[in-house]
């Protein structure tokens, strides 16, 4: 009888075996090594949920750690490059295996080029659907072409491979499940998908008096703020577009959002701008409510045209008195700032310093620009720091005026800040208007413009 | 201890300057449209003699960025990718242009790059383009990228050497668009596509 029990857990002990030594088993493939980088296919299971009755989504990952200062590619991959290219040999039960690109960051070439792509470790998330799974084994295999730069450039093709157990229940594996959640959530959400914001854009002819003059794509976040993160300042990527070359993105603040001004050369000069043409990007950097995040799009964008999200109902007063905010009316209306100012700040005429006058003329400065700022209708936080930065050091200023006998050293230091900020107020306030809205009727009244796709 | 009023004058004039430092956006490094008049230049070869576009007046001219460093200039050389279509399109000139700096690991000397060319059969000239200048102009971004000038002068592909940046394609899913825009040019067409976007290493400026 003892024996028979003996023999019996024998016989259990080793049928179990295959399944304890799947379960023992990180779920990972071999990673494909060279100097530079290393790669492998990775999934969240240990033992992946069987598809039964009903198909099961599939999250897989493309895992690459890479040595300091080598990069790989976005879908974009910028100047030079070329992004991952990934094809899923065919296995019994999978469907779809799709590649998702995770936000990007710019990485600074010799001679004024640009990469998009990712340093250190990145996972591509795979989305995939099991349909079916014959057996307790999903064999994943794909060819991965790749090229990975620093300076230098290095091709390397692979066949990466995983073998992924099935079971009614579904055991997750605790290494790669954290890596594929952080990996799955920096990629961007749908525009359409995030409440409260809106992204729109719209394509803006050279201006006709400026010999080389680019046509510029200004993409518009409505609701949008900066994150707060130091390292995630607004970014803007575009993919890849069949008429422009894209320049440097250029972002700043409004009230109402964040908006990107991109540089834009045709292709083929002496062919008339595209009346309407389709971009995409993604933004990055932003946040709402304090959460931050970025977001894709796909948008048809119309020439010289204000989509209808971005143009008031009707002009409020403050639109109104935005649209006197040109350079000339800013410059003016600075200058004659600053004479006051400079009066109230005694440095003009008989009037002695040390009464007083001091905290008068940094309230007349602070003046200005709170002026111009309500005038320009928005001005970006950078600038705006700026400006403060600069009302700071002449408070400071004004201060040890008072404490030194360098009267006339800082007497010159105050006026040539105050100079400073009255001349950098109209400019951003010229810097940050929006593209003027359309002068023509159909225009004006344009809907927003989705891909039909 | 009295503080020196230079401190003091550092503060809003650094901050002036980061304030109007955001003013000046840097320019975008465009390529030479297509339909713009191909930049002139003059270059000396890795066999010593010069060369100058203007040589080239009423012929056509194929410019191939390349360097025999980077992984892809080498496969297509490998290949024989360029040399077969100089071969096959002689009343075209082709130039190879290098603007790698000298001083970066990727400079092949002169010695060194007849003898790559030899073994690869390039017998079209390769000039040096060691300040750059002339792939700023362009602005030739990859090894390879490739232009297509006309007898006129004017830019009629800017672009890729094809659509296989890894090279994998089987040769009847390969599609060279430069053959395909010389072609058309010889054959008095419009080259279509006239612009792709080039792949392969960055120049190296």
């Amino acid at each position: 009888m003892r024996t028979s029990k003996t023999f019996l857990s024998l016989i259990l002990a080793l049928a179990a075996l295959p399944f304890a030594a799947h379960r023992a088993a990180a779920i990972a493939g071999a990673w494909a090594s060279n100097p530079q980088s290393r790669v492998r296919l990775i999934t969240p299971w240990k033992v992946a949920p069987s598809p039964s009755p009903r198909e099961t989504d599939l999250r897989l990952g493309l895992h690459f750690t890479l040595a300091p200062g080598w990069h790989v590619y976005w879908k974009n991959s910028g100047d030079a490059g070329f992004p991952p290219i990934v094809a899923f040999a065919k296995a019994p039960g999978l469907r779809g295996a799709e590649l998702l690109w995770p936000a990007p960051q710019r990485f600074e070439l010799r001679g004024g080029l640009v990469a998009l792509g990712y340093e250190k470790e990145v996972v591509y998330p795979v989305r995939a659907t099991l349909q079916s799974a014959p057996g307790h084994l999903l064999r994943l295999s794909a060819d991965v072409d790749y090229l990975v730069c620093e300076v230098d450039c290095i091709p390397y093709r692979y066949t990466l491979t995983a073998d992924q157990p099935v079971g009614t229940s579904a055991v997750p594996d605790p290494e790669t499940v954290p890596l594929l959640d952080a990996w799955w959530s920096r990629l961007p959400a749908a525009a359409d998908s995030l409440p409260g914001v809106t992204t729109d854009g719209v394509l803006e002819p050279a201006a006709p008096d400026t010999p080389g003059g680019a046509p510029v794509l200004e993409i518009r976040v409505h609701g949008a703020r900066p994150a707060l993160a130091p390292d995630a300042a607004p970014g803007l990527f575009l993919e890849v577009h069949d008429t422009f070359d894209a320049g440097r993105p250029e972002a700043r603040v409004t009230d109402d959002g964040v908006v990107f001004r991109v540089p834009l050369k045709p292709h083929e000069v002496g062919k008339p701008l595209p009346r309407e043409t389709t971009f995409a990007w993604t933004a990055t950097g932003l946040a709402v409510r304090g959460q931050p995040f970025s977001l894709e799009a796909r948008r048809t964008v119309r020439l010289g045209a204000a989509p209808a999200a971005n143009a008031p109902a009707a002009p409020s007063a403050r639109l109104a008195l935005g649209s006197l905010a040109g350079p000339v009316p800013g410059a003016l209306l600075a200058v004659a700032a600053t004479l006051a100012a400079l009066w109230l700040w005694g440095l003009l005429g008989t009037l002695r310093p040390g009464s007083g006058r001091e905290a008068l003329g940094f309230a007349a400065a602070a003046a200005i620009c709170g002026a111009l700022w309500a005038l320009s209708r928005q001005v970006s936080f950078v600038g705006l720091a700026a400006v403060e930065l600069i009302l700071l050091a002449m408070a400071l200023c004004a201060w040890l005026r008072r404490r030194m006998d360098h009267r006339r050293t800082v007497s010159f230091l105050l006026s040539l800040g105050l100079a400073a900020c009255a001349a950098a107020a109209p400019w951003l306030a010229w810097h940050n208007r929006l593209t003027p809205p359309p002068t023509d009727a159909p225009a004006a009244t344009g809907e927003l413009h989705r891909p039909a796709a | 201890m009295r503080r020196s009023p230079s401190l003091t004058a550092t503060l809003p004039l650094l901050a002036s300057l980061f304030l109007f430092s955001l003013t000046s956006a840097r320019p975008a490094h465009a390529s030479a449209a297509v339909g713009e008049t191909a930049p002139p230049f003059q270059l000396t070869g890795i066999d010593g003699k010069t060369y100058s576009l203007a040589d080239f007046k009423d012929k056509a001219v194929v410019l191939e960025w390349a360097n025999p460093n980077c992984p892809f200039s080498d496969r297509h050389a490998r290949e024989h990718t360029m040399s077969e279509l100089h071969k096959k399109y002689g009343q075209v000139v082709w130039l190879g242009i290098d603007s790698t700096r000298p001083g970066h690991s990727d400079f092949v000397k002169p010695a060194d790059y007849q003898a790559y060319a030899q073994k690869y059969g390039i017998v079209y000239p390769i000039l040096y383009d060691e300040t750059g200048t002339v792939g700023r102009a362009y602005g030739a971004k990859t090894t390879p990228h490739m232009f297509i000038i006309d007898s006129h002068g004017k830019i009629v592909y800017n672009g890729a050497i094809d659509n296989d940046p890894s090279g994998r394609k089987a040769k009847p899913e390969r599609v060279n668009y430069v053959n395909g825009g010389l072609t058309a040019q010889l054959a008095g067409k419009p080259v279509d596509p006239a612009s792709t976007k080039p792949y392969g290493c960055s120049v190296k400026y």
